[in-house]
């Protein structure tokens, strides 16, 4: 009996593995009224995880820019596109600011309160500063043919937000 | 009628014939090994990261969250009226993780620190759901896989006390062929996908990918004037991640998919600066597939060792051309 119930169960976990890695469910249940059980599922065991293996973010990037400013005129520059690392101890650490970069920019209200928390975040690294202006840029990189045209990198601002402490 | 029964038959026997259990020892010893060097990495930015004040503070992951999760300031909660500050807690958890995974690699009691090991990552998938990418999603499965399977049945203290026995069952078989299946469809998948993208076929996306800050290590612009050079490495990743199912249970076959999937992943890990994601995925490949590797070496090598001795030792037959 308990054997037939691990064979039964191991076959449910493939099948369910199986039919969200294949897309073969269809989109609407993730959303509707499994939208629950199977996001309860995947943090479990990521049986429902749909994975996308670097296609389709692929070519466009998002970039944090922060400006720290002082009433005395010092300014200081932080750029994810020059080397900015966000005080990381080594690249792993630094690896997972592409998940918060992709998050943060999908929704408007995260947007706005990931914006606040980086920003006191860096506020408190740089105690002289007292005012931030927290940006962030979309930019779209060019195929190989473009980049043979010498085309340039599409840049655009596509969020900015200035907090300041007087 | 007979080929039913055949592919029923093998179907049966695939899942039920016992397999070489130091597959699952295999998969326990390198993915705690893993765990534990990716939480020394993480450790001289683990406040920054799981803080209260991190980066992402935790009134905001904490929003985040469903009923089923289980963030690290509820667990602070339990312990606050002790007096231990937020940043002690948080410190207190991280050796706690590293000592379940020190109890996974040791397999003492294996079944417990599986369960301590997969809780503690599940509250860090909780706490930090921002930051999380896919290196984090292979660890967690193989966590949960590892509070399931039997994988200290070898090369674990519970096996040299007597705790386990490391004689092949049926779960520990039923348990590699999961965990084979699992990864044949995650390469199945993410092959086929790629098949999907005329990016993908002429070689743009690993270009790109190359290039943008994100993973960039080395100034490879210069592939925009040898395209043929990423368009072949596309389709070799396409390849090799497509029939992954098929190349590696393929007797022979499988050494040189083997070799062919090390080789894409230290690529990821050198080119695109993803070294822990591409660590896991070697552990796992050489976990689910190794040991049915190791064989075929070790029957290849006797094979050819009897092929030399019987060009050399055995009678020639004499040849004319008369």
């Amino acid at each position: 009996m308990y054997k037939k119930l691990v064979y039964g169960l191991t076959a449910l976990h493939l099948c369910l593995v199986t039919a969200v890695i294949l897309r073969m469910l269809p989109l609407g249940m993730f959303n509707g009224k499994m939208e629950a059980p199977l996001a309860c599922l995947t943090s479990i065991n990521y049986s429902a995880w749909r994975f996308a293996f670097f296609t389709p973010d692929i070519g466009k990037s998002t970039e944090i820019e922060a400006i720290l400013t002082n009433r005395s005129g010092d300014t200081i520059r932080l750029s994810t596109n020059d080397d900015f690392r966000f005080f990381t101890h080594n690249l792993e650490s630094e690896n997972r600011f592409y998940g918060y970069k992709v998050h943060s920019a999908k929704d408007s209200m995260f947007i706005d309160l990931s914006a606040r928390s980086a920003s006191t975040f860096l506020l408190n690294e740089y105690p002289t500063m007292d005012r931030i202006t927290y940006r962030m840029n979309g930019m779209i990189y060019p195929e190989m043919r473009e980049q043979r045209r010498d085309s340039a990198i599409i840049e655009d601002t596509f969020y900015e937000i200035t907090f300041s402490l007087y | 009628m007979d080929l039913l029964n055949n592919v029923r038959q093998r179907f049966n026997e695939f899942f039920t014939r016992p397999a070489d259990v130091r597959t699952l020892g295999l998969f326990r010893i390198l993915l705690s090994v893993f765990l534990l060097f990716q939480a020394l990495l993480w450790l001289p930015d683990w406040a920054n990261f799981l803080g209260r004040e991190g980066w992402v503070q935790w009134e905001l992951t904490r929003a985040l969250n469903q009923f089923w999760h289980l963030h690290m300031e509820v667990l602070y909660a339990w312990v606050e009226p002790t007096g231990m500050t937020d940043i002690q807690f948080v410190y207190l958890f991280f050796w706690v993780y590293v000592g379940a995974g020190l109890g996974l690699l040791l397999g003492w009691y294996t079944r417990i620190w599986a369960v301590i090991a997969y809780l503690c990552h599940y509250v860090i998938m909780s706490t930090l759901p921002t930051f999380m990418y896919g290196v984090d999603i292979f660890l967690h499965i193989s966590l949960f896989y590892m509070v399931l399977m039997p994988v200290g049945k070898v090369w674990s203290l519970d096996a040299r006390q007597g705790r386990a026995n490391s004689e092949p069952t049926w779960s520990s078989t039923l348990s590699i062929r999961v965990l084979q299946i699992h990864l044949c469809l995650v390469y199945f998948s993410a092959g086929y996908e790629k098949m999907a993208y005329t990016n993908w076929w002429e070689g743009n996306v690993l270009y790109r990918s190359m290039v943008q800050p994100d993973f960039r290590q080395f100034d490879m612009r210069w592939l925009a004037y040898v395209p043929v050079i990423p368009m072949v490495m596309s389709w070799l990743t396409m390849i090799l991640e497509t029939f992954y199912f098929i190349g590696m249970y393929v007797p022979r076959l499988r050494v040189y998919w083997l070799a062919g999937m090390i080789g894409l992943h230290l690529g990821i890990g050198l080119f695109l600066g993803l070294y822990l994601f591409g660590l896991i995925m070697i552990f796992l490949t050489v976990s689910a597939f190794g040991m049915a590797v190791y064989k075929d070496l070790r029957h290849w090598r006797i094979n050819t060792r009897y092929a030399d001795e019987s060009f050399s030792l055995l009678p020639q037959k004499k040849r004319s051309l008369g």
